[in-house]
């Protein structure tokens, strides 16, 4: 009876033993330049640049800072003035700020990075705001629910939208204001109606695992006060954040369909990524006990 | 994964009549690897990784190929048959019963016929692709990341017994 039993349990791990690492070969990789890139109404150009990583390269995961770009001349153009972009450390790089201009509405800004004798420019305007009409909390749990926006979308094809949100309370004290995943969306089948939408609270950017290991990471609790911002984008940069997400989605996962993000500098197969101008629209509300 | 997109195949099939009783056959299956779209690196946004995929189906998976080996026992039904009826007979006899009476094989088993196969499906267990996914732990800020590659194979080696019947 025993031998039985070994063979039977023998035969069975051999019928799901079906999951190996393996070394896969993939093509030679180009390094890319990574621009994350944004000017808002009122606030100065900042713009993010790294190098985009091999997976299976020499490239030693044990110290990411070798992917941060440092010495890189960046500048910011209003058609105007030209602001160039200090890193805010230099040791460091990764982070370059400007100082002489802040986005206003209407204008065009021109970003342009010099890195490793290459420049590569992009372009984006920062539109009229679009107001958002008000915002109300709904409650899925006792505690917990999500934010609730009324937008009446103005009439007119060809606006596109991004949200973020930022907790300004004391005890979960946000640092940025976070965009969920598909915060993004066009007007197409919305143009000119009213209707109310809302968005899960999305990742903080210096606090990724932190978020990934909150069980209520996506939630709004009572108590908290959340500042919203509700920007309006070009069709540029609405495409090259659509697909981001598109991207993200389909992350680790075989069976979605593999999605490039569409890049604001085109075609260019050593540079990627977006600057975006955001016209800004704000809202705050402090999210009661349900009654 | 352009799952359709089997360049090469190729099969060998062989047979073998030792005799009325045994039969052995070998089916041997290759493929070309499928074609796949898979990350050749990835980037930092937003404080997260995402990735940055290679052209469309650029990856070639490794060849496909698999030996399947069956035996196959067919009983000899006259011998089998012949034999029943003797005993039959004997004990006839000796309950003192008309022999005549005997009915073998029965009406509804006169065109019966079976066999036993035993095969073994994939039987050198060569894991052959299904899919490759990623994993990442840790976090590339903070230097802990650490990325591999998994492959997920479906039927390994599958032994089966089959009865085969028919009248």
């Amino acid at each position: 009876m025993k031998n039985k039993t070994y063979i039977l349990i023998t035969l069975t791990s051999l019928l799901f033993a079906c999951r190996k690492d393996v070394n896969v070969k993939l093509p030679d990789y180009q390094e890319k330049l990574v621009v994350e890139g944004s000017i808002e109404t009122g606030k100065n150009p900042v713009v993010l640049l790294s190098i985009s990583v091999p997976y299976f390269g020499t490239f030693d995961f044990t110290t990411p800072e070798k992917a941060f770009v440092k010495g890189a001349f960046v500048t910011v153009s209003d058609g105007t003035i030209i602001d160039t972009l200090s890193e805010i450390d230099p040791t460091t790089g990764y982070i370059y700020l400007g100082t002489k201009i802040t986005g206003q509405e209407g204008k065009t800004y021109t970003l342009k990075v010099r890195y490793n004798a290459k420049e590569y420019s992009v372009q984006s305007t920062l539109l009229a705001p679009v107001p958002l009409d008000s915002l109300y909390f709904r409650w899925e749990e006792d505690s917990l629910g999500f934010i609730w926006q009324h937008f009446k979308e103005p009439v007119g094809l060809g606006n596109n939208y991004r949200w973020f949100s930022k907790r300004l309370n004391t005890k979960y004290q946000d640092n940025f204001f976070a965009a969920p995943l598909f915060s993004v969306f066009d007007d197409k089948f919305i143009d000119g109606k009213a209707f109310d939408f809302s968005y899960d609270r999305g990742p903080q950017p210096d606090k990724i695992q932190a978020w990934r290991d909150d069980p209520k990471r996506n939630w709004y609790r009572v108590g908290d006060t959340v500042a919203v911002k509700f920007t309006h984008i070009g069709k540029t940069e609405y495409d090259f954040w659509y697909t981001y997400y598109q991207n993200k989605a389909s992350n680790s996962n075989p069976f979605s369909a593999p999605t490039n993000v569409k890049s604001m500098f085109g075609q260019q197969e050593d540079v990627f990524g977006a600057f975006v101008a955001y016209s800004t629209s704000f809202d705050t509300l402090v999210v009661k006990p349900k009654p | 994964m352009a799952k359709y997109d089997r360049r090469h195949d190729a099969s060998l099939v062989l047979t073998y009549d030792m005799n009325k009783l045994w039969n052995f056959g070998m089916v041997w299956v290759y493929g070309t690897g499928n074609r796949g779209t898979l990350p050749n690196g990835f980037f930092l946004y937003e404080g997260s990784q995402s990735h940055d995929y290679g052209l469309r189906n650029s990856y070639q998976f490794v060849p496909y190929h698999r030996m399947d080996l069956n035996v196959t026992f067919t009983p000899d039904r006259e011998k089998h048959l012949e034999k029943k009826r003797k005993k039959l007979v004997e004990r006839y006899i000796k309950d003192g019963k008309d022999t005549t009476l005997i009915q073998v094989p029965k009406k509804w088993a006169k065109h019966f016929s079976n066999s036993f196969t035993l095969s073994v499906f994939n039987a050198y267990n060569r894991y052959n692709p299904y899919f490759i996914y990623f994993t990442r732990e840790g976090d590339f800020t903070n230097g802990t990341l650490k990325v591999g590659a998994k492959q997920v194979s479906l039927f390994p080696i599958l032994p089966s017994i089959t009865w085969n019947f028919k009248f």
